[in-house]
């Protein structure tokens, strides 16, 4: 995707997509960053020195909750959504879909 | 294998948050990396090239370092735990602070800040370029002391005439050498002054000097036409009032046959010069403005009555056919030209070279008609000098125009100095408290991070000042008189109080405040936006790659 519009894009939309890939499960910050790599196929990746001041952030706000627990033979924090953070993350997909599809019915339409 | 934890630990240290959290985002920390190191060992990296590229996560510990903590606190990192180029933990700032107190210790830089505080007025009977309270501090000391000089020093820079003349008289009771002192007495000015005892002292005390006559022919003169529409008098008008009314040529008469032309500034500029010395002023602007207000002879009188023996009295003698008569009047004219010419005042030099023209330019011809060549060819030399006179003026102003442009720059560097020194201190007031206790007030940490660039930003004002004013740095026992004071640092220091002048009277400033309040308020506005929309993205926006 191209840097400029890339950029816009991404704006204001990394709390809905950490909330969005909590909600199914708890996940560490490694498994986060490569989540969005993934399923973006590669288009949207997280600068990771930004992914945990992002996390704390979204844990102060009480939206997560980060706890430890064993995995591969070591401890990981895992984060998962608290009961705030799934109301926000509905009134942000909410918010999301009502404006791509405003932004799909512009750009869509094709001349009669 | 690598210790992941220390990896962090040692770029991330110091992270003052509670032990236990710190831990936990340290260990957090590098588990991110040690991840990020077998999954680029299983691509099939060698060991070098994976430790790089998981390390290449994390380019800038430092921000990362401050996004930590402000994301887990809400708060700035403690200005004291921030380790970038403008950290109070680096040597270097303080080094900065160190130098700019350093330059203090520059007699030169001490008088380049005082091109804030340069009198605005020059005048003798203006208030304020010498307080009357240090003059009266003057006084009662050098009453104390029966020190003459001093209290002559008071009698000729005193705002408040009757003042001034009451020191005057006990001047020259103590030094009666100090009789010259009078002439600063001699004008007629203010209204209810009266300079006649003044000038006839003066008189008495140096009878073979033209300048006591020509203060008694200006004051007259100027009760004369006080008030008047004598400024729209013909010349023809003003010759005739000055040549034949007796109270002004007879004075005039006696001070073109004067053998002397002396205006005291050479004694007034030592007299000052002592009194600055004794007082610990060395300030070269504040001695120019005192010499400013040097008495002056009337100059149009001066010149009208020049113009009137010449054109009027000359031409007329010509006429009746005393050629002989007329070429020694013309000669007469000239010679007081010259004597003129030689006072230290520029304005006086130029008189003295304009009367000199006036009688040439009738001289000349008569010479020539006599057919005494040799005298006209010498004439005519004089005539190149004076043209030589006129371009040395020429090339005054092409100085002045170079302390124009020097003049403004050491105003704004000045100004600028005396902002930052203010930001300085707040940076200062702000750090010193914060160092023993980190977390003492959020807002003094705010105001220490935003005021950190204060300090260099001191020092790079300061060494822009001082090298402005450096080409005009000059201590006031390196000038022989008021004229060379005048030339070589006066363009500067009038050009810098005209603009002073016109920033305070003529609209700049009552007109620039507002707009200047407004952009202030409107740009600490702007900053708390941009730091809340930037927090807003720290919050809510996809952190870039």
């Amino acid at each position: 995707m191209g840097t400029a519009l890339d950029r816009e894009l991404k704006k204001g939309n990394a709390e809905l997509l950490i909330l969005a890939l909590l909600e199914e499960k708890a996940r560490h910050g490694y498994e986060i960053g490569k989540l969005i790599e993934e399923r973006s196929e590669g288009i949207v990746r997280f600068h990771v020195a930004s992914l945990y001041p992002l996390l704390y952030r979204l844990e102060r706000r009480g939206w997560l909750k980060g706890e430890w627990e064993p995995a591969g033979g070591r401890r990981r924090r895992f984060y998962r959504l608290t009961a705030t953070g799934r109301k926000t993350l509905a009134t942000q997909r909410a918010h999301w879909r009502e404006f791509s599809s405003a932004m799909n019915r512009i750009v869509e339409v094709r001349c009669a | 294998m690598h210790d992941w934890k220390e990896i962090v630990r040692l770029r991330l240290t110091p992270l003052p948050l509670e032990p236990g959290r710190r831990e936990e985002v340290i260990e957090e920390l590098s588990h991110q990396l040690e991840d990020a190191y077998k999954e680029a060992l299983s691509a099939g990296a060698s060991e070098p090239e994976a430790l790089r590229r998981s390390l290449a996560q994390f380019n800038d510990w430092e921000n990362l370092r401050k996004d930590v903590f402000r994301a887990v606190k809400a708060e700035e990192l403690p200005v004291w735990q921030q380790r970038g180029i403008l950290s109070p933990r680096r040597p270097w700032v303080w080094a900065t602070l160190v130098l700019s107190l350093a330059l203090l210790a520059l007699s030169g830089f001490r008088q380049a800040l005082t091109t804030l505080s340069i009198p605005m007025n020059t005048g003798p009977s203006q208030d304020g370029f010498f307080s009357t309270r240090t003059l009266a501090q003057i006084e009662r000391q050098a009453a104390a002391q029966a020190d003459a000089r001093a209290l002559a020093f008071v009698a000729l820079h005193h705002p408040d005439i009757n003042e001034a003349a009451r020191a005057a008289e006990k001047a020259i009771a103590l030094d009666s050498h100090l009789t010259w002192i009078s002439a600063r007495f001699a004008r007629a000015y203010p209204l209810d002054h009266d300079p006649a005892p003044w000038i006839a002292r003066l008189k008495a005390w140096d009878p073979d000097n033209a300048f006591p006559y020509l203060l008694e022919a200006g004051a007259f003169f100027e009760k004369r036409t006080s008030g008047a529409e004598w400024s729209s008098r013909s010349q023809l008008e003003l010759r005739r009032m000055v040549g034949t009314e007796s109270d002004i040529s007879v004075p005039m008469q006696k001070a073109f046959a004067a053998p002397k032309y002396d205006n005291y500034a050479a004694q007034r500029f030592e007299l000052d010069r002592a009194v600055f010395k004794k007082q610990g002023w060395d300030r070269p602007d504040l001695l120019m403005f005192a010499e400013a207000s040097q008495p002056v002879p009337n100059l149009l009188v001066t010149r009208t009555y020049a113009e009137y023996l010449v054109k009027d009295l000359g031409e007329s003698v010509e006429k009746a056919g005393r050629n002989e008569e007329a070429a020694a009047q013309y000669r007469t004219v000239a010679q007081f030209g010259v004597r003129m010419e030689r006072a230290s005042t520029d304005i006086e030099r130029l008189i003295g070279i304009a009367i000199r023209q006036i009688s040439y330019k009738r001289l000349l011809p008569l010479l020539r008609l006599q057919g005494r060549t040799d005298e006209a060819v010498l004439l005519e030399s004089d005539v190149a000098d004076l043209n030589e006179g006129i371009e040395l003026t020429r090339g005054y102003r092409w100085t002045e125009r170079a302390a124009g442009r020097a003049a403004s720059l050491v105003l704004i560097s000045g100004v600028v100095v005396l902002v930052l020194a203010a930001a300085t201190l707040t940076w200062l007031g702000s750090v010193i408290p914060l160092r023993w206790k980190e977390n003492g007030s959020s807002l003094l940490n705010c105001f220490a991070s935003v005021a950190s660039v204060a300090p260099p930003l001191l020092l790079l004002a300061s060494l822009s000042l001082y090298g402005a004013y450096y080409p005009y740095i000059r201590h006031i026992d390196q000038f022989e008189s008021a004229g060379q004071l005048a030339r070589d640092v006066g363009p500067l220091w009038d050009t810098l109080a005209g603009l002073r002048w016109e920033a305070l009277h003529q609209g700049s400033w009552p007109m620039m405040l507002w707009p200047t309040v407004w952009c202030v308020v409107v740009a600490v506005i702007g900053i708390i936006i941009l730091r809340w929309v930037a927090s807003g993205r720290h919050d809510g926006g996809l952190p870039e790659e």
